[in-house]
């Protein structure tokens, strides 16, 4: 593989992401955005097998296009028609908020830019072998120096499984 | 890695885990019907244990690379943390549970103690990565206290408003420590102390305190990132308000000022008049002043007496970071000393409005009408507070706001001018203006005459008891300081 | 780049031939209703075929909120299992405390599990 190819890859990869998400944000049906969002993750998969993070490519189709994508378009279908309310657009600050909103971004983007452009980490040398995580590495160390944080991220599921299935089941309790 | 060791260092949290498990487990069993009295024993029983495993368990400890920290500092704001959790579980159980959740309360209870667990952990870390998910599981347990307490309507709306907010500041400040992460190569709080100390600081280093800055921000109610709390404040539950507003609150400075002044104090810059530098103290000084004087301003607006309580908090807010922006040991002793009597204070303060609110059905000012004389244990516990907050003497909260200003203006070279004197000048005036606000309360509370249809405000024994406790600590507290101080003196000189 | 371009390879001709073995018909038929069937519109054209019977309200219908508790579940296991494969991975070489942090870990998620069974969630209504 020569550097070419390779940043060829790349930039068709961010293309993709960048693509899909700016598609979620102007696509006006719902679902749809929910479809090029999961194309987004898509996306970002692809760029973290191109980085050869190959165990948080996959990861991140199995969570966030598995997972999240599909949850969010059952949210989407139960949601009912007449509470999404059809006035989302308009009101009298529209301007004033997509003014502050790209406000905002951009500064950020802006900030962004400048501190990595002014780190030189742009003109570092790559090193030529790929640091490659080794999964079982990665476990041993879960259960060995990154204990506190696994059971409490146990402990964070259970309170988003237990608060999440309530809140959801919340209209029905009445007559349960 | 030696397990048994890091269990004995942990003993607090895990009591707090099992004890949420076994609550959950209650829950399961559907006896939470009449079962409150089961839920409140277990729950008061975890805490209990949980405090001596914090008084009996080992002294000092640091383990993970400082993924678990025990001193004496920790040690205190543990017990702190216990205290004002035990003061709310007792509120969360008046007489009638409050609608909407009954057949919870387990439930309710056992959030109460993950939230807790999340905030022993923030306090017990010095480490980023421990530091975000414990924040993480604080925060997830707070946003379903607040909707849990009833199904539909506004406290839904004040949740959902919660949990978005909430989530893009749990985003930046997950962004910023990544490029913390980048620029240091560590993400314990010592080891990047170290490599800021020893290497020119990197341009993302910056950008990745400022991101974490408005995580930090949020978790405080500062102003610009304090939206939430005016609508989560009022629409809450009265106890889950509360310990948003004292647990929360503590966990949330303790950490904002051990991560900047521990991690990045030599990134500090200077808030100093006519001496700006770059870094976070002038940050941090533009977050004290926009809430010192939104907060405070906007209280005097306020109908509703726990929405003014929010913009107060908000207030507050600035004072506090008024003292971290001078960075230094008496600093940090200050911000720790007041944030603890401004949960105490905000604890019993919530805990009397949520008694008002129980039997009056509303908490508008008018409907503290007469509290002197219906209900004068309350009514006084309230103006104990509230003075407290105000800052009058001889209450702690006098002491308190004394030592942040004091300890704002001991920077700088002797001699001159300090240099943070505009924002203490400013903070003067604010607490005048808080003044007036509080005394419209209490103008209520103490000189209108009750409506002749008040329902007599009753309150259950322990709910009254807490308020009680509350209201002594601020006059115990203001006549002898030293009592918090001493230890806190103590805790802090192995810190630094 | 990845460590082993060539194992993307052969993943990669996988998913042509599945999106290909997908799109090919569709287009098929597509080109020959371009070319072989004229468009006849008309109300008998447009009916439901043979024996089918006519639709009636809106496709857009609310689902039962149950769906989204399995969705929750799954989502909260799936996440779980990121966690469980790197220990999967590297159990034989785990010491017994290790195994016994893995087992809380799964137990912790056991717990909520059972919590959604024995309060009914679980139940389809």
């Amino acid at each position: 593989m020569n550097l070419t190819a390779s940043g060829l890859l790349f930039f068709a990869f961010a293309v993709l992401t960048l693509g899909a998400g700016t598609a979620v944000a102007l696509v006006r049906e719902p679902v749809r955005a929910a479809l090029v969002g999961a194309l987004c993750f898509v996306g970002v998969g692809l760029l973290y097998l191109w980085l050869g993070a190959e165990f948080l490519g996959f990861i991140q189709w199995l969570v966030y296009v598995g997972a999240v994508a599909v949850l969010i378009v059952f949210v989407i279908l139960l949601t009912r028609r007449e509470d999404a309310g059809g006035e989302t657009e308009g009101g009298r600050f529209a301007g004033l908020r997509v003014l502050g909103g790209l406000g905002v971004a951009l500064a950020l983007f802006g900030a962004l830019a400048a501190a990595v452009l002014g780190s030189g980490s742009l003109y570092r040398e790559v090193p030529e072998e790929p640091m490659v995580l080794e999964i079982a590495a990665l476990g041993r160390e879960l259960v060995a120096g990154a204990v506190p944080p696994l059971i409490l991220v146990g402990v964070v599921l259970t309170v988003a499984l237990v608060g999440g299935v309530t809140l959801a089941l919340v209209e029905r309790k009445p007559d349960a | 890695m030696n397990y048994l060791e890091l269990i004995s260092h942990v003993l607090p949290e895990i009591a707090v885990l099992v004890t949420a498990l076994v609550l959950i487990g209650m829950g399961c069993a559907g006896g939470s019907r009449g079962g409150g009295k089961a839920v409140l024993a277990v729950t008061a029983a975890g805490l209990g244990l949980a405090l001596a495993a914090v008084v009996f368990g080992p002294e000092s400890g640091r383990l993970l690379e400082g993924m678990i920290v025990v001193d004496a500092l920790t040690r205190l704001f543990k017990a702190v943390l216990l205290a004002l959790t035990l003061g709310t579980a007792l509120f969360l159980f008046p007489g009638g549970e409050a609608g909407g959740n009954e057949g919870r309360g387990a439930e309710n209870s056992a959030l109460l103690l993950l939230a807790l667990l999340g905030l022993l952990v923030v306090v017990g870390t010095e480490n980023l990565l421990l530091l975000f998910v414990g924040l993480e599981l604080a925060s997830l347990a707070l946003y379903l206290m607040v909707v849990f307490a009833a199904p539909a309507g506004r406290p839904a709306e004040a949740a959902l408003r919660y949990f978005f907010f909430g989530s893009v500041a749990a985003a930046f400040l997950l962004f910023g420590f990544s490029f913390i992460y980048g620029a240091t190569g560590s993400i314990d709080l010592r080891v990047i102390a170290k490599v800021l100390a020893a290497h020119p600081v990197e341009p993302i280093l910056p950008l990745g305190v400022g991101l974490a800055l408005v995580g930090f921000g949020f978790k405080v109610a500062a102003v610009p990132f304090h939206l939430w709390a005016p609508d989560v404040y009022q629409s809450a539950p009265a106890p889950a308000a509360g310990f948003i507003a004292s647990a929360s609150k503590v966990a949330g400075f303790f950490i904002v000022a051990k991560v900047l002044v521990l991690g990045f104090g030599v990134v500090e810059g200077s808030a100093d008049w006519g001496a700006f530098a770059m870094g976070w103290a002038p940050l941090v000084a533009v977050l004290a002043a926009l809430s010192m004087v939104v907060g405070n301003l906007a209280a005097l607006a306020q109908q509703s007496v726990r929405r003014l309580l929010a913009y107060s908090g908000i207030g507050h807010s600035g004072f506090i970071l008024t003292a971290l922006v001078a960075a230094n040991a008496e600093a940090v002793r200050a911000v720790l000393f007041y944030s603890v009597i401004y949960g105490v204070a905000s604890l019993a303060a919530f805990g009397v409005a949520g008694c008002v609110l129980r039997a009056r059905g509303a908490d508008r000012l008018e409907d503290f009408a007469g509290l002197g004389r219906t209900a004068p244990a309350a009514a006084g516990v309230l103006a104990l507070a509230l003075l407290s907050l105000a800052g009058l003497p001889p209450l702690v909260g006098f002491f308190g706001k004394f030592q942040l200003f004091a300890a704002a203006l001991s920077g700088g070279t002797p001699g001159t001018v300090p240099g943070l004197l505009w924002l203490v000048a400013l903070a003067l005036l604010m607490s005048a203006v808080s003044l007036y606000y509080y005394l419209r309360v209490l103008k209520q509370v103490f000189f209108a005459p009750a409506p002749a249809d008040a329902a007599p405000t009753r309150d259950t024994s322990a709910g009254t008891a807490v308020c009680l406790v509350c209201g002594s600590v601020l006059v115990l507290l203001g006549l002898f300081p030293s009592l918090v101080l001493q230890p806190l003196q103590r805790a802090l000189v192995q810190l630094f | 780049m990845p460590s082993d371009p060539q194992a993307y390879l052969t993943l990669g001709i996988f998913f042509g031939i599945a999106v290909a073995a997908a799109l090919v018909p569709i287009g098929l038929s597509h080109l020959w209703l371009r070319w072989f069937t004229p468009a006849k519109p008309g109300p008998s054209k447009h009916s439901a075929y043979e024996c089918g019977i006519e639709a009636t309200g809106p496709a857009r219908i609310q689902f039962k909120s149950q769906y989204y508790v399995y969705g929750i579940v799954f989502l909260i296991f799936d996440v779980e299992a990121i966690f469980l494969i790197p220990i999967a991975v590297a159990f034989l070489d785990l010491p017994l405390g290790a195994v016994l942090v893995a087992a809380v870990f799964v137990l912790l998620l056991l717990e909520s599990l059972a919590w959604c069974w024995a309060k009914g969630y679980l139940n389809w209504k």
